[in-house]
């Protein structure tokens, strides 16, 4: 089970303990935003976590990850150390989300609460 | 070729290419073939004319006219400094002849102030140059500067059996009025320059395959550009190739072009920055329906073009100095850049906004043709001085940080990764100590003059009100 992070999370995340069995892996390179999924895709991963609530405004991505059937997670912290945090605490909710390989959008709030965003356009 | 230099209509909206595609409609496959080393042979004798010399020295860079160096010779040896900045374009290119290039590094060592800045920039790569117009210059050229996928930079094959001269230069005006920098590529392809594997070819056999479109390139010009090679080549259906190094090719269709970010996503602070506007001007935005940002948990988001056009706005105010009608300008070129058809768009210097159309320069609100100077949108995206400050270039705001409306939704990143200024300002204010900097690039896996860079640009946003 593998998770791509955005770049705009710090490499600690890479190889982190306690990460519920879930292989994380960083986006390298100046690629799209709609690409991410593609790309999530090819390096076999289930979900993607970006930062900044922006993010869902960008309809390619979301449409892409949905018919990949690929979940995005969107961190809303501006730190990428309290977002970091927050994704260490989410792991566990993630890790399910992952195994039913169902897709869908989250919001990642503080201290790793998970709410599923509503993206009608999506 | 004289003739056409001499004769160039200095009033169309693009000089030089425009003179160089009237006399290469006329010309037939062995005369396009000799152009290029036509053109260096003339521009000698266009020397008491200034103008004009730059009109063909313009093209020289523009269109990548290797073959024009030879004749630019004694321009050279004279040390002529326009002659120089052109040839020093075409320096690194593995056609131009060892000795040509001893005479152009020669001379060019002669050069000093703001010339010495842009020659040595575009000569070495690894030059750092201490001039504004040193940094923009070498940031809008190849392959000196700081190179990226999100550069516009395409690669032309030079003719081969399959690929007449005419129509090969034809490919390269099309790309130059598109806004590409364009380099003309041995038919061994890219690997002859050195050209980085996601720099795109155009031509018949480096794709055999769907022409392919660099996703670089902001969507106006990409849509100039596809509708320009639509004109050229008889192809079933163009393809958008986001293509990126190391990922596969993924290509969806001309019409499902979607412009990415329409809901608008970039925030107030990084607008204001890169637009060089103040929170009035903002303000004021929401009362004009095409520059109206979007609301989202009461944060203000914009778009791209909804960015350009403030940006116009602001440089037409530091032009005429008076407010009036501005917004509405800037309000009329958003809805323009919007247009599903593409549209070669400009301002003149009282603020109309001017749409081409069959040749000539129209007012959009009046219709009427418009005779005077006007401003290429184009020019918009390069910096410009602004009260006691200078508004950045737009796609590269600093000499390691870079802005693409489709990687991390338009906010200003650390050149080449998907990693926001703004991430790295607040890593660094959580991470003090003399060595914050040393960890935080360690953390994000950046060089520390990247890290450094970043901060700068971040303080930068951050003393936005």
């Amino acid at each position: 089970m593998k998770l791509l992070v955005d770049a705009s999370f710090p490499r600690t995340l890479v190889h982190a303990p306690n990460s519920q069995g879930i292989e994380i892996l960083r986006v390298e390179g100046d690629i799209g935003d709609d690409q991410l999924p593609q790309v999530a895709s090819q390096r076999g991963c289930g979900g993607i976590v970006v930062a900044g609530h922006e993010m869902f405004t960008d309809l390619t991505l979301t449409r892409t990850a949905a018919d990949l059937g690929i979940a995005l997670f969107c961190s809303v912290e501006e730190d990428p150390f309290a977002a970091e945090n927050s994704l260490r605490s989410a792991l566990p909710q993630v890790q399910r989300i992952l195994a039913h390989h169902t897709g869908g959008a989250w919001w990642l709030y503080r201290g790793g609460r998970l709410a599923q965003a509503d993206l009608p356009d999506a | 070729m004289l003739t056409a230099i001499a004769l160039a209509d200095t009033w169309s909206s693009d000089p030089a290419l425009d003179a160089f595609e009237g006399v290469l409609g006329v010309l037939s496959d062995d005369e396009a073939a000799a152009a290029p080393s036509s053109i260096g042979q003339i521009l000698p004798l266009l020397v008491a004319d200034r103008d004009r010399l730059r009109l063909g020295l313009e093209l020289v860079v523009r269109l990548d006219l290797v073959e024009a160096l030879a004749g630019l010779q004694p321009l050279l040896m004279a040390g002529d400094q326009d002659a120089l900045l052109a040839a020093a374009s075409q320096v690194n290119s593995p056609q131009v002849p060892p000795m040509l290039r001893d005479v152009l590094l020669v001379q060019g060592s002669d050069l000093d102030g703001w010339a010495r800045d842009i020659f040595l920039g575009r000569v070495d790569p690894t030059f750092a140059p201490e001039t504004d117009v040193g940094r923009a210059d070498k940031a809008a050229r190849w392959p000196t500067g700081h190179l990226t996928s999100g550069s516009a930079l395409v690669g032309v094959e030079m003719p081969s059996d399959n690929f007449s001269p005419k129509a090969h230069l034809a490919v390269v005006v099309a790309l130059a009025r598109a806004g590409c920098l364009v380099r003309r590529v041995p038919t061994q392809g890219v690997a002859a320059l050195g050209l980085p594997s996601w720099v795109p070819v155009i031509g018949p056999s480096a794709a055999a395959a769907p022409f392919r479109v660099t996703a670089a390139l902001d969507t106006l010009r990409r849509r100039r550009l596809l509708a320009a090679i639509a004109k050229l080549y008889p192809v079933a259906q163009l393809r958008l190739d986001f293509h990126r190094e190391g990922l596969e090719r993924r290509s969806v269709p001309l019409l499902d072009d979607i412009e990415v970010f329409d809901a608008g996503a970039i925030p107030r602070r990084e607008v204001q920055f890169l637009s060089a506007s103040g929170p009035s001007r903002l303000a004021r935005a929401k009362d004009f329906p095409a520059l109206a940002p979007r609301e989202f948990r009461g944060l203000n988001y914009w778009t791209f073009s909804q960015l350009v056009g403030l940006r116009v706005a602001a440089y037409l105010f530091r032009q005429s100095g008076r407010p009036r009608g501005l917004m509405q300008v800037a309000n009329d070129l958003v809805d323009v850049v919007r247009s599903e058809k593409q549209v070669p768009v400009a301002v003149t210097s009282t603020g109309a906004v001017v749409v081409e159309r069959h040749g000539s320069l129209h007012e959009l609100e009046s219709g009427q043709v418009v005779m005077g100077e006007v401003v290429a949108i184009d020019e918009i995206y390069q910096p410009f001085p602004l009260g006691g400050g200078a508004a950045p270039a737009l796609l590269q705001p600093s000499g390691r940080t870079a802005v693409h409306p489709s990687i991390a939704r338009g906010l200003p990143c650390v050149a080449g990764t998907r990693i926001p200024v703004g991430v790295i300002g607040k890593a660094l204010s959580s991470t003090p100590g003399p060595d914050g900097p040393a960890r935080v690039a360690n953390l994000f896996e950046l060089d520390e003059a990247s890290v450094e860079d970043a901060r700068t640009v971040s303080s930068r946003i951050l003393a936005y009100r």
